[in-house]
């Protein structure tokens, strides 16, 4: 069962990076407005 | 047992095709006014806001693979198969646009630019780095996208059942009357409106079959039946195949996430976008962060789809279409109802053509301004026109007989290494260059030497001879096009330093 689980892990994992990647690179960004 | 085609399937993705390729024809209508000129045409009016350049970059950058061949590899290889199909997307693509983006729109302001390789050339002050990223650019992106007919003409195939050459051919030829009556700004409007169209189709797609699996559970349960190795994160069985190293261990694992943040500012045809963008506040850039988010997740959905395909019909679709595993989510589609399949199918056309006008775009536009301007600077404003028009026509046709026609060896070598070696090349002599001032154009000469030669080397090692690891193969391209980068920039610096001085001495 735990196995199961496993690559859905995974895949929340990235989500979860996509996430934090967006979110900080959001906020350093350089605007010109 | 695999669904067959029916009448209704055909009608529905007539009717799909028809809808999209007719709105995106009346936005090159609309613009066409706007592309009176060989600048206006070439560049739009620098007037695009965070939706529709969110939009339009989430089109070229999600390209025909990455609505249809991704779905062939989590279908054949399971859950390992997804590092390479697009699981990385949002990691690479959202800092090219909120990281690069408005500092790369800043720069073709800055220095004039035009073109994505005016602009590589004007970074390093030199007409020669602008010449060579030209060619090099043109080479890859022509044979890269033979792929995007490729997916376009197998979608067509599986859900109708009927020959793909018609479907295929109308489609290309909407795509230059709109590129050729809009120029940029047409195209941006047209790449808006087929990410909007692909967002949903995939997502809805994705929706379809995990229902039609019975949920996420059951979709590993029915995958476990099959191959306890189908819901591996990793398989080390597929060590011994070389060019699944992206599959079987970490090095392979990790090269993914470089070759998907390497891509996404790597390639032309997305950088190309920011160059309509207008200034963007802090709650511009996050719209457009959100819509790229949204837009370019598609490939965890269709990683979803690829793994539903799989617990649905078994091993079956590998050997009931020539398109192999490719034809995964087609079958998923022609499941999921007539309305589900004609709508996916437009998708998939919507996706091949966007990154094909992104391409042909970069193509006819550089080859024009950054080459025979170049070599014949006379040449008056129409004809300079008349002649990125001509060449439109010439690059979106030239893969397309491909398809039909093989294509002579070494260019079939850099079509499999086409993306790679463009990440890798461009990442550094475009990307960094951006915040590294001491880049020369020795160093980005000497990438693109290394770059390229790398990608044909690859092409046959690793795709043809499968006797290279994808993996190490990812690692060295992207190293030595590093260390080339460096060593021969930091060269350039002394040999000019040492000029400078010189005189005074």
């Amino acid at each position: 069962m735990e196995d199961l689980i496993v690559p859905w892990l995974c895949l929340l994992g990235v989500i979860i990076a996509s996430v934090a990647v967006a979110v900080i690179t959001a906020i350093k960004s350089e605007t010109e407005g | 047992m695999l669904p067959s085609p029916s009448l209704a399937d055909t009608i529905s993705a007539i009717s799909w095709l028809s809808a999209l390729l007719a709105s995106c024809a009346a936005m090159g209508f609309i613009a066409r006014r706007k592309s009176e000129t060989f600048s206006a045409w070439l560049s739009g009016g620098s007037a695009f806001g965070p939706v529709i350049t969110g939009l339009a970059l989430s089109a070229t950058w999600m390209s025909g693979w990455a609505c249809l061949g991704l779905m062939g590899i989590t279908y054949a290889l399971g859950w390992s198969g997804m590092w390479l199909a697009g699981v990385w997307t949002l990691v690479g693509i959202i800092p090219c646009a909120t990281v690069f983006g408005p500092r790369l729109r800043k720069k073709f302001r800055e220095l004039k630019a035009l073109t994505v390789p005016q602009l590589v050339g004007s970074l390093y002050n030199s007409k020669l780095v602008a010449a060579t990223a030209s060619i090099v650019y043109t080479v890859l992106l022509l044979v890269y996208s033979v792929g995007q007919y490729k997916a376009a003409a197998t979608v067509w195939h599986v859900i109708t059942g009927t020959p793909w050459e018609l479907s295929v051919v109308i489609g290309a030829l909407v795509t230059i009357v709109y590129m050729v009556l809009g120029g940029y700004t047409g195209t941006q409007w047209a790449l808006a409106i087929q990410g909007a169209f692909m967002t949903v189709a995939c997502y809805l797609l994705a929706y379809m079959a995990l229902n039609l699996v019975g949920g996420p559970v059951a979709l590993n349960e029915r995958l476990v039946l099959q191959d306890l190795r189908l819901i591996a994160p990793l398989r080390a069985d597929l060590a011994s195949k070389p060019n699944l190293q992206f599959a079987a261990d970490v090095i392979g694992l990790s090269a993914t996430l470089g070759l998907f943040v390497t891509m996404a500012v790597g390639f032309p045809h997305n950088v190309a976008r920011f160059l309509g963008m207008r200034p963007l506040t802090k709650r511009d850039l996050a719209l457009m962060a959100l819509v790229i988010f949204v837009s370019s997740a598609i490939p965890w959905a269709n990683i979803i789809t690829g793994l539903s395909a799989r617990a649905m019909f078994g091993a079956s679709v590998l050997t009931a279409s020539p398109a192999k595993a490719d034809a995964a989510a087609p079958f998923v589609a022609l499941a999921s109802g007539p309305m589900v399949s004609g709508m996916y199918l437009a998708a998939v056309f919507a996706a091949s053509l966007s990154t094909l006008a992104g391409m042909v775009l970069v193509m006819a536009g550089s080859l024009t301004r950054d080459v025979i301007l170049l070599l014949r600077p006379n040449i008056d404003d129409k004809k300079a026109l008349l002649l990125a028009r001509g060449l439109v026509v010439v690059f979106a046709l030239i893969p397309l007989t491909w398809v039909v026609v093989r294509p002579p060896d070494l260019l079939a070598y850099l079509m499999s290494g086409a993306a790679v070696g463009m990440g890798c090349m461009f990442f550094f002599v475009l990307a960094m260059t951006l915040y590294w001032r001491r880049a020369h154009k020795y160093g980005a000469l000497a990438c693109m030497v290394y770059g390229f030669s790398m990608t044909a080397l690859g092409g046959y090692y690793v795709y043809t001879i499968n006797a290279w690891g994808w993996g190490n193969w990812w690692w060295a391209t992207f190293i030595g096009c590093a260390a080339t980068y460096v060593g021969f920039s930091l060269l350039g610096r002394r040999v000019e330093e040492r000029g400078l001085r010189r005189p005074s001495n």
